[in-house]
C-alpha cells in the first residue's frame, strides 16, 4: 500500500526535475517559464512578506462564504424537491432550466446586479456551488431504494424517522459527490471572479504580476490553485472514508 | 372484540387490488388464527406478494376490510437491511426500552451473537437473512408475515433456515403467514396451505401431519401430488423402489 503510494509519486517528481533541468540548461527561457526552484523562492519571499498569506486568506474567505451560501441553498432546495411532491413541482423546473446556462456566462449580469466588489466573487462561487449540490442531493434522495423505506415502515418508523434513518443516509454518497463537484466549481468561479475585478486574492495577484511581467508570481499562483485543489480533495476523501465506512467491499481494494 | 375471542390475528375480507386494467386480487378472504402457521402458495405473478403487502398495511391502494390484532412483523424475500447501519442498529431499528439487551438476545437466537458490529455488506446472504429474522423477532410479534423468506438462499442454507424457523416457532409460538413457491417447504412448515389462483383463495388445505416432518412421511406424497397438480405442474407417478 505505502509502496504503491510512493510509486505514484514518481512521475510528478520526475516531471518537476526535468523541468528544473531544462530551465537551468537554457532549454526553457525564464521569461516564458521560470524554473520550479525560482517559483519556490518567490513563494518563500511573498510568504515571508505576508503578501501571499493575505491574498490566500481573501481567496479562501470568498470560497468558504460562497460555498456555504450556495451549498446550503442547494442542499436545502434539493432536499425539499426530493422529499416533497409540491416542492418538486415548484422548485425543480426553474432550477433545471437555469442549470443549462454556464453560470460564468452570468458575470456581466452579476456585475450589474451586485457591483464588482466582494459580493461579485461570493455570488459567482455560490452560483457555481449551488447547482451540483442541488442536483446530486435531489437525485440521491430520489434514488433511495423504496424497499428499504418500506422495511423501515414495518419496523414502526414514522415519516420523520424514515427520512432521518433511511432517506438522508441513503442519499449521502450522492450528496458527497455533489460537494466534490461544487468545490471544483467554486475554485473555477473564483479564478474568473478574481481576474475580472479584484483588489486582492490569488487571481488578482496573478493578474497584477502579469502586468509587471513577473512570470514567476503568475506560475506561483497556478501552484497555489493546484495545491488548494489537492488539499480539498484530500479532506473530502477523509470525510468520505468516515461517513461512508459502511460501503465495505464496494470499495476497490 | 369478536375476532379476539376466536383467537383471530388477522382477517382480510374482500381484498381487491388492480394495477391499471390488470386485476391481481379480486376479492380475497383470508384469516389467520393465533398459533397457526399458514403457507400461501401460488404461481408466479399470481399476486402473493401483493396480498402480503396489503395484509401488512403497506399498500394504500388495496381495498377491502383488513383487521389486525396484536403485533405483526414482516420478513421480505431480500433482507432489506439498511446498509449504513451496523447489524445491531438494524435489528434495534425503531425499538425503545432496553434495546441492547433485546437486540443481543435476538441475534443470539439466530446464531449471530458475535456479528453485532458488522456492516450488512460484510454478511453472507444467509447471515443477512438471519439478521432480518432477528429484526422481526425482536419485536415479539404475534404474527410474522414472510414473503419467500428463504427464496434467495442456496439449497443447503435454505434447509438450515427452515430448521431455524421451526425451532423459533416452537419457542415463541408466533403465528405466521408465509409466501412460498416451494410445495415441499409449505408441507414441511405449515399447518394450513392456501392456494392463490385467479385473484382469490382457490384452496384451503389443512396439513394434518405430525411434527417433525420429513418428505418421506406417509401423508406427504399425497398432499404433494395434489398441490402440484393444482398448480398445473404435471407429476409423474412415482415408481416404488
Ligand atoms: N407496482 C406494480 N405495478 C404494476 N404491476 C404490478 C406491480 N406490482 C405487481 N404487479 C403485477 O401484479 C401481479 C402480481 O404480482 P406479485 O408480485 O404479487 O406476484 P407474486 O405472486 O408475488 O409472484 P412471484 O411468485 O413471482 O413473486 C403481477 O402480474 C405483477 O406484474
Ligand atoms: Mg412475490
Amino acid at each position: 500500500m505505502t509502496a504503491r503510494r510512493w510509486r505514484r509519486a514518481l512521475t510528478p517528481v520526475a516531471v518537476l526535475l526535468a523541468w528544473e533541468a531544462a530551465s537551468r540548461g537554457g532549454l526553457i527561457p525564464p521569461a516564458k517559464l521560470p524554473a520550479p526552484s525560482t517559483v519556490l523562492e518567490t513563494g518563500w519571499r511573498l510568504a515571508r512578506s505576508g503578501d501571499l498569506g493575505e491574498h490566500l486568506g481573501d481567496s479562501l474567505t470568498r470560497a468558504a462564504l460562497g460555498l456555504a451560501i450556495g451549498g446550503a441553498l442547494g442542499v436545502l432546495l434539493g432536499t425539499v424537491a426530493g422529499l416533497i411532491r409540491l416542492g418538486d413541482d415548484l422548485v425543480d423546473p426553474p432550477v433545471q432550466m437555469a442549470r443549462m446556462l454556464p453560470h460564468l456566462a452570468l458575470v456581466p449580469l452579476v456585475i450589474v446586479w451586485v457591483g464588482i466588489d466582494e459580493s461579485l466573487k461570493v455570488t459567482l462561487v455560490a452560483l457555481g456551488a449551488f447547482f451540483p449540490l442541488y442536483l446530486n442531493t435531489y437525485a440521491g434522495i430520489r434514488d433511495v431504494d423504496e424497499r428499504l423505506v418500506e422495511a423501515a415502515r414495518t419496523c414502526g418508523l414514522s415519516t420523520l424517522a424514515r427520512v432521518r434513518h433511511v432517506v438522508l443516509p441513503g442519499s449521502l454518497p450522492s450528496l458527497l459527490l455533489g460537494l466534490r463537484l461544487a468545490i471544483a466549481a467554486a475554485w473555477l468561479s473564483l479564478v474568473v471572479g478574481e481576474q475580472v475585478a479584484a483588489q486582492s486574492g490569488i487571481g488578482f495577484m496573478m493578474m497584477e504580476a502579469r502586468e509587471f511581467s513577473q512570470i514567476d508570481v503568475v506560475v506561483l499562483g497556478l501552484f497555489v490553485y493546484g495545491l488548494l485543489g489537492l488539499a480539498s480533495d484530500l479532506i473530502l476523501r477523509a470525510v468520505e472514508r468516515r461517513a461512508l465506512a459502511w460501503r465495505v467491499g464496494l470499495k476497490a481494494s | 372484540m369478536a375476532g379476539r375471542a376466536e383467537g383471530e390475528l388477522i382477517a382480510g375480507f374482500d381484498v381487491r387490488r388492480a394495477f391499471g386494467a390488470s386485476v391481481v386480487l379480486s376479492g380475497v378472504d383470508i384469516m389467520i388464527r393465533r398459533g397457526e402457521v399458514v403457507a400461501l402458495l401460488g404461481g408466479s405473478g399470481s399476486g402473493k406478494s401483493t396480498l402480503l403487502r396489503a395484509l401488512a398495511g403497506l399498500d394504500p391502494d388495496a381495498t377491502g376490510t383488513i383487521t389486525r390484532h396484536g403485533r405483526s412483523a414482516v420478513v421480505f424475500q431480500e433482507h432489506r437491511l439498511l446498509p449504513w447501519k451496523r447489524v445491531a442498529a438494524n435489528v434495534g431499528l425503531g425499538l425503545t426500552g432496553d434495546v441492547p439487551r433485546r437486540v443481543a438476545a435476538a441475534l443470539a437466537e439466530v446464531g449471530l451473537a458475535d456479528r453485532e458490529r458488522a456492516w450488512p455488506a460484510e454478511l453472507s446472504g444467509g447471515q443477512a437473512q438471519r439478521v432480518a429474522f432477528a429484526r422481526a423477532l425482536v419485536r415479539e410479534p404475534d404474527l410474522l408475515l414472510l414473503d419467500e423468506p428463504f427464496g434467495a438462499l442456496d439449497a443447503l442454507t435454505r434447509l438450515r433456515m427452515q430448521g431455524l424457523f421451526g425451532r423459533l416457532r416452537a419457542e415463541h409460538g408466533f403465528s405466521a403467514l408465509f409466501v412460498t413457491h416451494d410445495v415441499d417447504e409449505a408441507l414441511l412448515l405449515s399447518d394450513r396451505i392456501l392456494l392463490l389462483d385467479g385473484g382469490v383463495i382457490a384452496e384451503d388445505i389443512a396439513v394434518d401431519l405430525d411434527h417433525p416432518r420429513t418428505p418421506d412421511h406417509s401423508g406427504f406424497g399425497v398432499l404433494r401430488r395434489r398441490l402440484l397438480a393444482r398448480l398445473g405442474v404435471p407429476v409423474l407417478e412415482e415408481i416404488a423402489p
